[in-house]
């Protein structure tokens, strides 16, 4: 199905078309419809939202779904979820911490160290879901359990201290151009570097293969169990790289961080289009569903909805969003 | 793939269109409902954001306090925030305020902050908000003051807070836990006459400098009563979480470990509840000292039923409304905040009634 699907956009990419014609059938269009439509209601009926600043703070607050969800994206589309990539991202903010209040290393080092223990981490999540055929969502839900114990292990239950470095601070933290925050510039690299790996080269086809038919991919020659390992790996450091940047950036950890995350980051990915079969989903589509719960959130505020009903707004308008996008990708056979 | 005719995919974008608008209407419905910007039903409802009915409650407040906006952001919306938004938004309805309290149903660093900073964006004239760690939200807070928003912390403010130039309305919790030590041992003298035991200190959170600055008055006041009386209790935490029915396992399990070894179990927030609904379903009620902190209607109710002894108020009410009047006086006429200790208010069998009914007029 998801060869298909990637088949098939390849082939409208040489169909000649108006670009209106092309948009239409780009696999990420409901989305994209979705995001639209939110960002206009709040453009025309949200007080601040469509200042600079709120602008650039919701680019900021989606940064970490953003990073951790273009892991989560391959791994979706290889045909894989990772449940802990929240308590990955809350161990290892606290095990930056440490090495560098406790270990006394230098930021660098430490970081390398973080974003190693990630892939290392994702290298055994991969190992034990591929050879030991465990499904990915019941090893990585015994991870979700593993790295929260550690992390409260780690810090003993209480918020630890990071680095008072302000050179650290600046580049994880800090603004990068005028009030355009540094997560913001590393989301976009992450996401740009993954996207393009991911629709552009032979790494990111075989992702697509080993998602929409694991047996097809194998006969075709793509060494699919690879495949499938190195995308947990990438997505552990990514959960690293997260941590290293809040760390960075709060100047503490806190062993809680993360609770709760892996959902936001899996609603993301979907509500971005991604199919939890496996072979469909894409890095732009993330992007769209990361700013959608980021609109939908910060909107929610400056509106003044009341607390309570903040989670129930939001809930419903993801699955308005998720309905648009479903409606629109079943209506675009017919455009075709 | 299936070729259309040209006329298909233009009906396909009108229905999209039709679907696309009707979803964002309905969106945008949605959202109206929600939101306080409608004065008489939101101020009525009870809810976390509420536009006071300006003309008559704000009457008595001077002119440049009305029609003010402010927030109040808390890091983890449990029960016991409910008598600190009622004062919150009690005393934003007498100055005509539109008021608005929010916080994400459980405890995550990064969602509390991004809240924190969709406050800041939507410019209210002052933001209420706790700070759980020394270090985690002083950008916020920072960035707030910097763009003229009046910041004061309540119910935890951490080391350091002072620094900022904020003030705080909140309980001083180390003092707080060592009266919380002292309930524990005077109720295992009633309950038990034990000299020796293990006293529980039970947490509902890690990473919450409160609860472990409570939990630390108690282990003081515990190793001082040891020193002065030849006693050899120990102290243990226990992480329960804020789920009953989870909690009420890890309390089981415990006591399944070593029964006998329990004198009693202190918490540092309200887990004395999930206790009172073990041990009275395991008929052990008065087998040990049960108590902790806050004044949840639960633990009241444990109170009055015996299967808790004691608990140690804060004030929550004075959290939301001490908080906003200090806030009141920084925007006019400019006044500084500055450490307002909302006390540790000893509640046990002999003030239960008195303090049920004082907290049941805020359910109203």
């Amino acid at each position: 199905m998801a060869v298909t699907t990637m088949t098939d956009d390849v082939a409208v990419r040489d169909v000649g078309s108006s670009p209106w014609r092309r948009l239409l059938r780009v696999h990420e269009f409901g989305v994209l419809v979705a995001t639209a439509v939110i960002f206009l209601y709040c453009a025309l009926f949200v007080n601040h939202f469509l200042t600079s600043e709120n602008l650039l703070s919701v680019a900021q607050q989606i940064a970490f779904i953003g990073i951790i969800g273009t892991g989560m994206t391959l791994l979706i589309v290889a045909g894989e979820i990772d449940l802990s990539v929240g308590s990955q991202y809350g161990f290892l903010s606290v095990v930056m911490a440490y090495t560098l209040t406790e270990w006394h290393l230098p930021i660098l080092v430490a970081s390398g160290l973080v974003l190693v223990l990630g892939a290392l981490i994702g290298l055994v999540f991969g190992v034990v879901t591929t050879f030991f055929k465990v499904p990915s969502f019941v090893v990585t839900l015994a991870g979700l359990g593993i790295l929260r114990g550690f992390a409260l292990l780690v810090t003993g239950g209480v918020p630890m201290q990071g680095s008072t470095s302000l050179r650290y601070h600046s580049i994880t933290g800090g603004n990068a151009i005028g009030s355009l925050a540094a997560q913001t510039v590393w989301m976009a690299v992450v996401m740009l570097a993954f996207g393009w790996i991911l629709s552009r080269t032979k790494f990111g086809f075989d992702i697509y293969a080993t998602g929409g038919n694991m047996k097809a991919a194998l006969n075709a020659g793509i060494r699919a169990v690879r495949v499938k390992i190195i995308c947990f790996c990438i997505t552990g450091a990514l959960c690293g790289l997260a941590g290293i940047l809040l760390v960075g950036w709060l100047g503490s950890a806190n062993p809680l961080t993360g609770n709760g995350f892996e959902l936001s980051v899996i609603a993301a990915v979907v509500v971005g289009g991604a199919s939890l079969a496996g072979g469909v989903g894409s890095i732009t589509g993330t992007l769209c569903g990361a700013l959608v719960a980021g609109l939908i959130a910060n909107a929610l505020v400056l509106l003044g909805v009341d607390g309570n009903w903040q989670q129930v707004a939001t809930g419903a308008l993801i699955l308005a969003a998720v309905l648009i996008n479903r409606f629109i990708a079943t209506r675009q056979p017919s455009m075709r | 793939m299936t070729e259309h005719s040209s006329s298909e995919p233009r009906r396909g974008l009108t229905r999209r269109s039709i679907l696309g608008g009707g979803l964002g209407l309905a969106a945008a419905g949605a959202l109206a409902a929600c939101s306080s910007n409608k004065p008489a039903a939101a101020g009525t409802s009870g809810g976390t954001a509420a536009t006071s009915d300006a003309a008559g409650a704000a009457a008595g407040a001077p002119s440049a306090l009305q029609g003010k906006k402010v927030m109040f952001v808390v890091h983890d919306k449990n029960p016991f925030f409910a008598p600190v938004q009622k004062g919150f938004e009690n005393f934003g309805k007498a100055m005509g305020w539109t008021t608005q309290f929010m916080g994400p149903p459980s405890f995550d660093q990064t969602t509390v902050v991004n809240m924190m900073k969709s406050a800041v964006s939507a410019k209210p004239d002052g933001l209420i908000l706790t700070r759980i760690d020394t270090t985690s939200y002083d950008d916020v807070i920072k960035s707030a003051i910097a763009a003229g928003i009046q910041v004061i912390l309540s119910n935890v403010a951490s080391e350091g807070y002072e620094k900022l130039g904020v003030g705080f309305v909140g309980q001083d919790f180390v003092p707080a836990g060592v009266v919380a030590g002292q309930q524990v041992l005077k109720a295992i003298a009633k309950h038990t006459g034990r000299k020796d035991g293990a006293i529980i200190i039970g947490k509902i959170q890690a990473g919450n400098s409160a609860l472990e600055q409570r939990g630390q008055g108690i282990k003081q006041a515990v190793d001082d009563y040891n020193k002065a009386n030849g006693t050899t209790f120990t102290t243990e935490d226990l992480m329960v979480g804020t789920d009953e029915a989870a909690a009420v396992g890890k309390i089981g399990d415990r006591y399944t470990r070593d029964p006998n070894s329990i004198a009693c179990w202190a918490g540092t927030a309200f887990e004395c509840q999930f206790v009172s609904t073990w041990a009275k379903s395991k008929n052990l009620v008065g087998k040990f000292a049960n108590g902790g902190f806050d004044m949840t209607t639960p633990v009241l109710a444990g109170i009055t039923d015996g299967s808790i002894d004691y608990t140690i108020g804060q004030n929550p009410y004075a959290q939301g409304w001490v908080a906003s009047a200090l806030l009141a006086q920084q925007i006019y006429p400019g006044y500084p905040s500055f450490h307002y200790d909302t006390g540790a208010e000893v509640v046990d069998s002999a003030n239960v009634a008195a303090v049920t009914a004082r907290e049941a007029k805020l359910a109203s």
